[in-house]
């Protein structure tokens, strides 16, 4: 298994489903991808995100 | 006694990052009692929590046991909170207590409870298959449900026959056979077929005690709602009804769905689920 080409393969597949900004959380450090979760999170209900679950 | 967060906080733990505003907790059903305390004694933005809807079972172990999930609401009028309690893991390997790594459930349980009638969710799925790859758990192959990804990794990782005999598609995925893509394709279909047809059972089967549930006045604290719902569920809330459907018939019914809009040819491709349905995993 080569490492770099595993990543390079699993990078672009979180880019093709998931879009740029997620991949790039993704491959953050679990500190940092907390972060920026939350940081999304803020945002989508100071814009009036539906607030039920599930969503 | 093991409880942990899956599903989509979970997803974020573990390198698949969503936002969410639910948390899903597992929790061994004999651990129920000491929740429940917990959750009693948890506020959150000064509001304490209650039940949540109609459909809820009792966080007690007879009903969770059987497959049923507990709803808790912390109401807010600025940002609510809430909590979904699984006794078993839907779809998923027994075992799932051995697994728990720190706060979360295991990768194989999260990967496995993303097998669901939403399409939305079959991606993280297939993200944490390769993330079990490379830890070398070759459970991953079992998750992943990306053509793409299903011609490429073959190259990177080891396909045993082990693997292949529990998922047949994985051997048009060695020999690049065209016939792939449109297998996985029925194949997710199938597992939707599952999940909705499951869902449908439970929702059939709840419609007693949740018309009780409404009929009812709520009480104010969570366990005085515990003993009312609790009250009702005997009366009301088969504990087991997957096990009353029958889980020969409820397989057979969902293939037979599966067989109104899937090409006959494709059949032959999808995988044994058998374990996945057993009396310990509904």
């Amino acid at each position: 298994m080569s490492e770099d080409r595993v990543r390079e393969i699993e990078y672009a597949y979180h880019v093709r489903v998931f879009g740029e900004e997620w991949a790039r959380i993704n491959f953050l450090p679990l500190d940092e991808r907390m972060r920026e979760v939350a940081r999304i999170a803020d945002f989508a209900r100071s814009q009036t995100a539906p607030k039920e679950p599930g969503s | 006694m093991a409880c942990a967060i899956t599903s989509g906080m979970a997803c974020v733990a573990l390198g698949v990052a969503q936002t969410t505003s639910d948390c899903d907790i597992l929790c061994q059903p004999e651990g129920l009692p000491g929740l429940l305390e917990v959750l009693e004694e948890t506020s959150f933005r000064g509001v304490p929590p209650s039940y949540r809807g109609s459909l809820s079972a009792p966080l007690d172990a007879p009903w969770l046991r059987g497959g049923w999930t507990s709803h808790i609401v912390w109401p807010s009028k600025e940002d609510s909170a809430y909590l979904f309690v699984f006794g078993v893991p839907p779809h998923a390997s027994p075992g799932w207590e051995l697994e728990v790594r720190g706060s979360y459930a295991g990768v194989n349980t999260v990967a496995e409870m993303k097998r669901t009638d939403r399409p939305k969710d079959w991606p993280y799925a297939t993200a944490l298959g390769v993330q079990m790859l490379k830890a070398k758990d070759e459970r991953g192959w079992l998750s992943i449900f990306d053509d793409e990804m299903l011609t490429l990794l073959p190259e990177e990782f080891p396909l045993s026959e082990k693997v292949v005999s529990q998922r047949p598609v994985l051997a048009l995925a060695q020999r690049q056979d065209a016939r792939l893509r449109p297998a996985i394709l029925a194949e997710v279909q199938f597992w939707q077929e599952l999940d909705r047809l499951r869902l449908q059972i439970f929702q059939k089967a709840a419609r007693p005690y949740a018309a009780a549930v409404r009929a009812s006045v709520e009480p104010r604290s969570l366990r005085s709602q515990h003993a009312l719902r609790r009250d009702l569920a005997s009366a009301h809330l088969p504990q087991r009804p997957m096990e009353d459907y029958g889980i020969a018939a409820y397989l057979r019914e969902a293939r037979a769905r599966l067989e109104q809009f899937v090409r006959p040819e494709l059949l032959e491709w999808l995988p044994q689920v058998e374990k996945y349905f057993t009396m310990e995993s509904i």
